[in-house]
């Protein structure tokens, strides 16, 4: 049988005794859906019993298959019950009538397929449960409860609201929860079971408008009646797009289309947030010049990561120190400046043309390097790792391809791992030449300094410094991610930074994951939806400092799995919020006196290794950070080396 | 032509601005249509977010005539450039189309003539637009704006046109395209009418031939002749016979067949081939379901096998015999009304099994008791082996449900293997040598294959380390138990699995009898060795049969030097070309096939054509002594065929590390055996030789060189392989 393990909403579930006899399908609900952005078709099976039934929702079938059968066309979802027998029987049953449809050419819609009499199939259909009716609305009825998986795990739930018995049916794996006497609707209970009755009060409670939440800690309101913005200022909204299933499901950003429907989150404990070091008292310097810190990238603004907070947390060391740095400096606003500080070289035309225009003009020139030689592997797992998981058309496929990925044995076209590779628009020579021409360079580690030495040639003076991090008092996160501890992945949402495979082995680890940052790549957030399982959270944009702070204070783990680093801001902003680190083996990061669990990134076992022993240190509380290791990687400390070599390279220049 | 511009952030009109009525700064699809209701002019020239005009792109604009809607062209962005996109159907999706992208690298400049006309929807960056398209507001979405525009374009009846001069330098388009496919649903759900209209653009089509018959066919055929660029158009009076002879040899093209008054034009034309073209699968187009009867029917040729035959008396039956088989390989008939006859599943296949007895006894008996086992009910087992090994028929005698053919002069036992596939009686065809280990059910597996995949031509196991498409890196085991533990775990782990290739080497296969027939045995010159097996296989694809390697089912090939195997030993020495995609598009031609029995092949026969009065030399490299061994059986027919009066030599070219001594101690008594004296027996002459080519040159240049089949070598590739069975062929008089 082969089986998927994307796409989680409610897994196969019965109502009876499991009903594994191919000859009792009764109903097949066929709909037309976009899986990566490829027309596919989504089956809902009906599996009539004596004592209750059983519902194998989300059956993927890819068109060309049923045609040309070189895969079993059926791809059931992960924990359907039975054996290849049984889905040979259900596929013998269901293919004839896929095949005409198909073959016929016309366009398909969502249409059932009946074998049998199906009458609680009818009913729940007719209610909208999720199995029986269009994806587009019962997942737009499920989704509230989706969002409320961030709040129910190991509590008492208590759900007094539309379409209840279908979030109790969703949540019951994680909670304690009920549902309230009237909700009880009879075709929903004969189709996703037998709901409890709510006890009268829990620590959650998700309630349609007017009803009393009582003493419930965390309160969800569904489609209220009035406008929450206007009446209820502390209310939280959360709006619900609408889905075109399956790349647009379950999703709460309303980038991504039309919004369909909202609901409140108007109560929910804040996390535990550790308390951060306290910050080492700025001292206000008296150097004087003007600095303009530059991005290593175009898009630095655009889609901030850690390069570019690093920049921010340089430009407010600088001034503290007395220069005047202007924030946002321009790549052709160099003129006036006494010295120029470009952070990173991710964009190696664009750092080159900017070293060499300083240079032209007298004006030394500083660098952060963040080098860790991308063409040697990091580029190349770039390039290839989704395409594990967007070739593999199944759980087996994609387990083969990770395999692969992590023997380094997966090719693309002419990307491969025997020979360097970096695409074009990285610029890597020219990086090379800038990194080599610079007044000064600064890198993290000593290793790559050296590393950089041996590859560019450089002569010139190398700086070891600690990565500046963004400081900022945490912000109320609590309607967010709930008040449990969680895996955190801060960067922008792309192929470079790796969340494809992060999502994927928290998944695997059962660990709750929260993915913040811009996103890069729209269909690549598809992906990591498709495969992060029901515990992922994804908040897309740059949160606000506050909250990016918060986040890093209630995470168990930060988990850096990026194929080409933006330097350690973030990592070291991890450290001091006191976070457990899970970091790929590339990234040039060391702080004495910390345990870092380095992974290599195409090693999917690895990964899940490490972020499952963080996350088991996390639970345990961790250890705390000394306060010498805090003082020393405060900003200002670090900033201190920073001008202290910009003094060196004046002076030579002058 | 002059317009007003519309500039978003961060773009620069450039030349445009000398035809510029105003140059108005807009962000967003407000703005855009609040500036086009106060825009004077007719058209506006908008351009996207960072676009600049290419040098050169406004020329040519007064020619564009007042019809035109909407004028895009190419973008020029990150090495590449976008034209705009198709709009193709996509029948099983929550959308009634999907956009494919119109796209070339920057420097290509062949594509442009192909793009420049109609086209579905523009790419954004610099377009020219009728000023009403614009008044109401746009999608925010880019794509989602420029697939609106031209819609609007067509509903106002305007035409929408690429220019690909009219080209822009932009920003790439974002990858975060969040929200465009709910864009684009909301643009397919307000306009239905987006459904099933496509402009293609103009890539090469398979050649089309048309056959018009009946009343005014010769009118119809004149126009007939501009259908498309390659146009065959022939008159015809028996349509049937026409429609047969057509389908000989098939390819990659098409066939249309109308009568002089429903030969369809252009248009008509274009829907039947994007009915065709829609899916791979589909095999059949026409108008309706009635003008399936022959008055209008598009074919597409290479998707019916060789076997599936246009048979019936009259036109309606030919095509009715088609259509019928079409259904019964899932190829689909696209023809409003036309429903498909339900085509139940498909029977078991019975198998006949050949097994080839060529190797070391030890390994054939144990490879023949793990065949014996995936017998099955009404299959039938047949073993081949030399006339001379008398062990090895011994050991074949001791099965009782075995039926022993054998060869009497060839030690790759072509000529057997070959009157054992033509005498198969069942409708399935598995073909083993007894140099390959077939652990259980790994036969059952390549027969599922069959009962999934109607059309299937061949089905190989997974033989690793095989340099085909069958063979595969990543499986190793210690030793024959591991094999088979590891067979058994694949084998639920890949159930079902099947990856179509494109070629394979090694002898174990199961192929369709119909495929099989079709295309004809396995060819003497090569025998079951890696080049006879690629050949079969390249013929197959040819005829229109896909061949599949079962991921599930994997077997051990034994090594040559253990088995002593002599396809196995020639094989190691073959060089086996990439099958070529050209030949494989042109389809089967059945002057190619070759016969199970002991006619002589046609075609064959026509290509020694070029026979001369110049002496043979027989090359026979010897590299080892399995090479040795079968040398012998080779230089034993060859004596027993020619004596010294025949202008035949034999050339023992040893290129390995059998010595010349070795060499003539086992000549000598072959020659002997024919009972003549020794200056009487065909000319052997027996040599060491360090470059074939140099002593191929020297040896060219007096006589015609020809080379044993199954000893083929780089350095002799290009010469006419000959078996054993083919000698007397060398000096007969040539076929015409």
């Amino acid at each position: 049988m082969r089986r998927h393990r994307t796409h989680e909403i409610i897994a196969p579930w019965s109502t009876g005794t499991p009903v594994l006899d191919a000859s009792r399908l009764a109903a097949v609900r066929v709909e037309p859906v976009l899986r990566q952005r490829r027309a596919a078709l989504s089956l809902d099976l009906y599996l009539a019993g004596d004592d209750g039934d059983t519902i194998v929702p989300l059956v993927l079938v890819d068109p060309a298959m049923v045609i040309d059968r070189d895969r079993d066309p059926l791809v059931f979802p992960f924990e359907t019950p039975g054996d290849d027998r049984f889905a040979l029987g259900v596929a013998d049953r269901i293919l004839p009538h896929l095949e005409s449809l198909i073959l016929r050419g016309e366009r398909v819609v969502e249409h059932v397929l009946f074998l049998a009499p199906a009458p609680r199939f009818r009913a729940a259909r007719a209610v909208g449960c999720f199995g029986a009716a269009p994806l587009r609305h019962s997942l737009t009825r499920l989704a509230p409860y989706r969002y409320a998986r961030r709040f129910v795990r190991g509590r008492s739930v208590q759900i007094d609201a539309p379409d209840a018995v279908g979030g109790w049916a969703l949540l019951r794996g994680l909670c304690a929860a009920g549902v309230a006497a009237s909700r009880r609707d009879a075709a929903a209970m004969a189709w996703y079971g037998d709901a409890p009755v709510a006890a009268a009060s829990a620590e959650v409670a998700i309630l349609d408008a007017g009803a009393d939440p009582g003493d419930a800690a965390c309160v969800l309101r569904l489609d209220p009646a009035t406008d929450f913005g206007r009446t209820d200022p502390s209310a939280f909204t959360v709006e619900v797009v609408d889905p075109l299933p399956l790349d647009v499901g379950l999703v709460f950003d309303p980038a991504e289309g039309p919004v369909r429907r909202w609901f409140a989150v108007e109560r929910a404990p804040e996390p535990d947030v550790r308390v951060a070091p306290p910050r080492a008292p700025a001292t206000a310097g008296s150097s004087a010049g003007r600095i303009a810190v530059i991005a290593g990238r175009a898009d630095g603004r655009l889609r901030p990561s850690a390069d570019t907070d690093e920049a921010d947390a340089l430009i407010a060391a600088l001034r503290a120190e007395g220069f005047d740095a202007p924030a946002d400096s321009a790549a052709h606003e160099l003129n006036g400046a006494d010295l120029v500080h470009v952070v990173g070289t991710r964009d190696g035309r664009r750092v080159r043309a900017i070293v060499e225009q300083a240079r032209r003009a007298g004006i030394p020139v500083a660098v952060h390097a963040y080098d860790e030689d991308a063409a040697a592997g990091g580029w190349w797992g770039v390039e290839v790792t989704r395409y594990c998981f967007e070739y593999g058309s199944d759980e087996g496929d994609v387990a083969t391809y990770l395999g692969l990925l992590a023997k380094r044995a997966v090719t693309v076209g002419e990307v491969g791992t025997d020979v360097p590779y970096a695409p074009d628009a990285a610029g890597v020579a020219d990086a090379s030449v800038a990194l080599c021409e610079a007044s000064v360079v600064f890198v993290a580690t000593w290793d790559e300094a050296e590393s950089l030495r041996q590859r560019t040639g450089r002569k010139g003076p190398i700086e070891i410094v600690v990565p500046l991090a963004a400081q900022a008092d945490p912000s109320p996160i609590g309607r967010l991610v709930g008040s449990d501890r969680f895996a955190l992945v801060h960067a922008p949402i792309g192929p470079i930074w790796n969340q494809l495979l992060v999502a994927r082995c928290a998944a695997d680890a059962s660990i709750p994951l929260v993915l913040t940052g811009p996103v890069a790549d729209a269909s690549y957030l598809e992906r990591v939806r498709e495969f992060g399982g029901a515990g992922l959270i994804v908040l897309p944009g740059e949160p606000s400092a506050g909250t990016a702070a918060a986040l890093r204070a209630s995470a168990g783990v930060v988990v850096d799995a990026a194929w080409v680093g933006d330097g350690g801001s973030r990592l070291v902003a991890a450290v001091l919020a006191g976070a457990q680190l899970v970091v790929a083996g590339r990234r040039r990061f060391d702080v004495p006196g910390v345990a870092l669990r380095r992974f290599d990134p195409a090693d999917a076992v690895a990964l899940t290794r490490a972020l499952g022993e963080a996350w088991d240190e996390a639970l345990r509380g961790g250890a705390r950070l000394p306060s010498d290791i805090a003082t020393a990687l405060a900003p200002a400390a670090a900033a201190r080396s920073i001008v202290r070599a910009y003094a060196s390279i004046v002076a030579a220049v002058t | 032509m002059r317009f007003t511009i519309l500039a978003g952030p961060a773009s620069e009109p450039g030349d445009a601005r000398g035809r510029a009525l105003a140059v108005v700064s807009v962000d967003g699809p407000r703005d855009i249509a609040a500036a086009a209701w106060a825009a004077t002019g007719s058209h506006v020239l908008l351009l996207a977010p960072g676009a600049r005009p290419v040098p050169g792109a406004l020329g040519g604009l007064s020619t564009l005539g007042d019809r035109f809607g909407v004028l895009g062209g190419a973008l020029h962005a990150a090495g590449a450039r976008l034209f705009g996109w198709m709009l193709a159907p996509a029948g099983c999706g929550p959308l009634p189309f999907e956009l494919a992208p119109i796209v070339a690298p920057a420097r290509d400049a062949r594509v442009e003539a192909a793009i420049r006309g109609n086209v579905d929807v523009v790419a954004p960056g610099m377009l020219l637009v009728d000023r009403r398209l614009l008044l109401e507001p746009l999608p925010a979405d880019p794509v989602a704006a420029a697939l609106e525009l031209c819609a609007r374009a067509r509903a106002a009846g305007r035409e929408v046109l690429c220019r690909p001069s009219f080209g822009c330098t932009a920003p790439a388009l974002d990858p975060d395209d969040r929200g465009r496919s709910a864009a684009l649903r909301a643009i397919a759900e307000a306009r239905p009418e987006l459904v099933g209209h496509r402009v293609r653009v103009r890539v090469p089509l398979p050649p089309l031939c048309v056959l018009v018959h009946g009343p005014g066919a010769e009118l119809a055929a004149r126009r007939a002749r501009d259908l498309a660029p390659r146009t065959a158009v022939r008159v015809v009076d028996d349509p049937a016979a026409a429609l047969r002879a057509e389908m000989r040899m098939r390819g990659d093209r098409y066939l249309l067949l109308a009568d002089g008054a429903s030969l369809p034009d252009a248009a008509r034309y274009a829907k039947l081939v994007e009915a065709l073209e829609a899916q791979p699968y589909v095999a059949v187009s026409a108008p309706d379901a009635a003008a399936l009867d022959g008055r209008c029917v598009l074919l597409a040729l290479g998707r019916f096998p060789q076997h599936v035959t246009a048979d019936g008396a009259t036109l309606s039956d030919a095509l009715a015999t088609l259509t019928t088989a079409a259904s019964a390989l899932r190829r689909a008939v696209r023809a409003p009304g036309y429903a498909s006859p339900p085509v139940g599943p498909a029977a078991p296949r019975r198998a006949t099994i050949v097994f080839l007895a060529a190797s070391l006894p030890e390994i054939m008996r144990l490879t023949l008791d793990a065949v014996v086992p995936a017998v099955r009910v009404n299959d039938e087992l047949v073993a081949v082996c030399a006339q001379g090994a008398q062990t090895t028929r011994r050991i074949l005698a001791a099965y009782p449900q075995l039926r022993i053919e054998t060869d009497a002069a060839d030690p790759l036992l072509t000529d057997g293997a070959n009157r054992a596939l033509g005498a198969a009686e069942r409708e399935l065809i598995v073909l083993v040598a007894d140099d390959v280990l077939v652990p259980a059910a790994a036969l059952d597996r390549l027969r599922d294959a069959f009962g999934r995949i109607p059309a299937l031509g061949a089905a190989f196991p997974v033989v690793p380390g095989a340099t085909g498409g069958e063979g595969v890196t990543d499986v190793t085991y210690a030793d024959l138990t591991q094999l088979h533990t590891l067979a058994e775990r694949r084998r639920a782990e890949r159930a079902h699995r099947l990856e179509p290739i494109d070629s394979a080497v090694t002898p174990v296969l199961a192929v369709a009898r119909e495929a099989l027939h079709a295309v004809g045995g396995i060819d003497p010159a090569f025998g079951p060795t890696r080049r006879g097996i690629a050949d079969l296989v390249a013929k197959l694809r040819a005829a229109g049969y896909p061949v599949v390697r079962c991921d599930d089912a994997l077997v051990h090939r034994f090594d040559a030097a253990l088995s002593h195997n002599p396809a196995a030993a020639a094989g190691t020495h073959q060089r086996v070309a990439a099958a070529d995609p050209a030949c494989i598009a042109a389809g089967f031609d059945p002057l190619a096939r070759i016969p199970f029995g002991d006619a002589p092949p046609t075609a064959r026969a026509r290509d020694r054509c070029d026979r001369a009065d110049r002496p043979h030399a027989v090359a026979v490299p010897v590299a080892g002594a399995a090479e040795l061994d079968r040398a012998v059986a080779f230089l034993a027919a060859v004596a027993a065929v020619f004596d010294a009066g025949d202008p035949i030599r034999v050339h023992l070219l040893l290129d390995g590390d059998v010595s010349p001594a070795d060499a003539v101690a086992r000549v000598r008594p072959v020659l002997a055996a024919a009972g003549r004296p020794l200056d009487e027996t065909v000319a052997v002459r027996i040599e060491r030789v360090a470059d074939l080519s140099v002593w191929r040159s020297n040896c060219e240049a007096g006589q015609r060189v020809v080379v044993a089949a199954g000893y083929e070598r780089d350095a002799l590739d290009g010469l006419r392989a000959v078996d054993a069975r083919a000698l007397g062929d060398l000096l007969e008089p040539a076929l015409s």
